[in-house]
């Protein structure tokens, strides 16, 4: 280990700005590694390796589809948009129907109490 | 309640319960229907629009509104009163005016069936298929006397030919001697008593079955029905005269009360028009 020196305050007093000296960062020693040779440990990250690539085209298709997903609902669910070629409005069939049935709508009759005052001949 | 009467649409008009501007005002209106619908006027504008069949023709909003509501009833009625009989009308020889008409040695023409289902209107846009010719008589009289009722300040009615709409409770004389009193609505009698005439020895009148295309078989000689308006009865009466013996099953189905007088003279009434009579409450 080097000897840490003690940290300079610069002074405001000086014109010519020292150069700040970095802290090193503690050195770790390095774990003791068994060395197994070059071929074992290429064999040893490669399904690794694989499963990661294989994990983010996952996860990138699932975010895909759910995104495509979210537009088709957006779509579909909001106001604003067309979901089919617009048509003209029009009354409900079941409206249309019952104003049609009033058209043959029924009068009201009874027994006769006076003389007659009109007469319905035929046309 | 005081009555006056005029002649109009080859009928008797008989207004009720009106005053005399009231009256004029009517026989205003009538006119006026009879100059725009009759075929026999040559410059009606029935005769200029079935002069131009084949073509659209820009016709008066009445005009539009009266093909409209005939387009209606025809589909409401399954075709049975058909605004396109123009020409069997004519091929069975109601070629003028019923008072001038004689009958004709000629054997009738051929039969023309109905064809509404092919005519158009949209907006004052007539058209209909070449060799078609409207006949709005239908439902233009039961049209004018709605509405010569309507120009009524009081209680009172307006008959013309069968179709009878009143506003107040009045009683009515029916084909074949009875009575009825009408509390609501209107009544209307269609039938082949009255404008009837013979060509080539046949038995001709003026309700054509536009299924065939020549005045109707049916076994009915009047039919009575009372509907809400006047226009609902007359077409009514029509449709369930067109139908034959199913007629009064037909009114039955539509909750209308119906009395038919058959060729004998022998009254039939439907299920509606009993129950109304005995108090029953209203079929539905």
């Amino acid at each position: 280990m080097a000897k840490r020196k003690p940290a300079r305050v610069p002074s405001y007093r000086t014109t010519a700005r020292q150069p700040r000296q970095r802290r090193e960062p503690p050195r770790v020693a390095a774990p003791e590694v068994e060395d197994i040779g070059p071929g074992e440990s290429g064999s040893r990250f490669a399904p690794v390796r694989r499963r990661a690539m294989h994990a983010k085209i996952v996860i990138s298709g699932v975010a895909l589809v759910c995104f495509g997903a979210g537009v088709a609902l957006t779509r579909l669910s909001y106001a604003g948009h067309s979901k089919r070629p617009l048509r003209p409005l029009a009354a409900p069939a079941d409206f249309v129907r019952v104003v049609r049935q009033n058209l043959l709508e029924a009068g009201i009759v009874a027994p006769a109490q006076a003389p007659p005052g009109a007469s319905t001949s035929v046309s | 309640m005081t009555c006056h009467r005029f002649h109009s649409m080859g009928c008797e008009v008989v207004v009720g319960g009106a005053a005399p501007e009231e009256v004029s005002a009517v026989e205003q209106l009538f006119v006026e229907r009879e100059r725009i619908f009759s075929r026999f006027l040559a410059g009606s504008e029935l005769n200029r629009v079935n002069a131009c069949t084949g073509r659209p023709v820009l016709v008066s909003t009445l005009f539009a509104q009266a093909v409209a509501i005939a387009l209606q009833v025809a589909e409401e009625t399954e075709g049975l009163v058909d605004p396109t009989v123009g020409r069997a009308v004519e091929e069975a020889g109601y070629v003028c005016d019923f008072a001038q008409l004689e009958s004709d040695p000629s054997p009738a023409g051929q039969p023309a069936p109905g064809a509404w289902a092919s005519l158009r209107v949209r907006g004052r846009c007539v058209w209909a298929p070449p060799g078609v010719l409207l006949d709005l008589n239908g439902i233009v009289k039961a049209l004018a006397v709605e509405d010569a009722l309507a120009l009524l300040a009081a209680d009172g009615f307006v008959s013309a030919g069968g179709d009878l709409a009143a506003r107040g409770e009045i009683t009515v004389s029916l084909p074949g001697g009875d009575a009825v009193l009408l509390k609501s609505g209107a009544l209307a009698t269609s039938g082949s008593v009255k404008r009837r005439w013979f060509r080539g020895g046949e038995l001709q009148h003026h309700l054509i079955d536009p299924r065939t295309g020549r005045p109707s078989r049916s076994p009915w000689e009047q039919v009575t029905v009372c509907g809400a308006t006047c226009l609902a009865a007359d077409v009514a009466a029509k449709a369930a005269y067109l139908v034959g013996t199913e007629g009064p099953a037909w009114l039955d189905r539509r909750g209308l009360p119906g009395r038919f007088v058959d060729q004998g003279g022998r009254i039939t009434v439907n299920d509606c028009w009993q129950h109304s009579l005995d108090g029953a409450p209203a079929c539905i």
